[in-house]
């Protein structure tokens, strides 16, 4: 969805991907840690691959919440490197900035009679340029697009 | 002559028996009379209650009928405003795609 949304409009939207993980899944920051740790050495695109790597098999995870370091390995990253940035206060720092960001809008504005009250937490959670689509579809994501485009 | 006597002894005895036994009679019927009052009186009370209940039941009814569309319109999840444009910065998250692009599409995501 969102890779179709980026094939769309190459130069007019940007994608920006950020952290909420659960709290009933201690893992899972663990896991966030280890993708963002990934771009310090490698970028967006390491970042990516080992995010993709991690999400196919998160559950493993439960067993081993430093399986992400093998993963990487696989990938060929410095997995020294790795195991001593996973741990830094700047990733650990954004992780929770970003879930504050998601968890602020819970009571964002007060419920009308079309609309509920503030941002339903629950992830994933999509924004266009701070817009909640409606739906999730192309079509309903481009109608949006398209008009943040005009203004 | 004394088979005659015995004979209207006997009658006599049954007669006297027999007054008595209709007196009884006539007072349990007296009773019986009085208690059916008091059931009626009750039954009365019992059938305006009833009554009064039953139109208690159906203004009920109606009233939840007229508020069942309201009930079911709030079952159904309100969506959220996608007029309300929250200010979600950037900050040091992962940008993927063109960063000079106009238009900002923010994933909170968790691995699930």
């Amino acid at each position: 969805m969102v890779d179709e949304i980026l094939e769309k409009y190459p130069n007019d939207v940007k994608v920006v991907v950020k952290n909420f993980p659960l709290g009933s899944h201690k893992q899972a920051r663990k896991a966030a840690a280890y993708a963002l740790a990934a771009r310090e050495q490698g970028g967006v695109e390491a970042y990516k691959k080992l995010y993709r790597k991690i999400f196919d098999s998160f559950r493993d995870l439960r067993n081993d919440e430093d399986l992400p370091l093998k993963m990487a390995a696989e990938l060929g990253m410095d997995v020294n490197r790795m195991a001593e940035d996973v741990k830094s206060q700047e990733i650990s720092s954004l992780i929770d900035y970003e879930y504050n960001q998601l968890a602020s809008l819970r009571n964002a504005y007060p419920e009308t009679e079309e609309y509920a009250a503030g941002v339903r937490i629950a992830v994933p959670k999509f924004f266009i340029n701070g817009r909640e689509p409606a739906g999730r579809s192309v079509a309903q994501w481009s109608a949006m697009i398209d008009e943040e485009l005009k203004k | 002559m004394s088979r005659t006597f015995k004979i209207t002894g006997i009658l006599s005895l049954l007669f006297i028996f027999s007054c008595s036994d209709l007196e009884k009679i006539s007072q349990q019927m007296e009773t019986i009379k009085g208690n059916q009052e008091i059931i009626l009186a009750k039954q009365k009370d019992l059938d305006s209650k009833l009554a009064s209940l039953q139109v208690a039941v159906k203004n009920v009814g109606a009233a939840s009928k007229a508020a069942a569309p309201k009930n079911n319109q709030n079952k159904k999840r309100k969506t959220a405003n996608p007029n309300v444009s929250h200010k979600i910065d950037i900050g040091n998250s992962v940008v993927m795609g063109n960063p000079d692009a106009k238009v900002v599409l923010t994933k909170f995501t968790d691995f699930q």
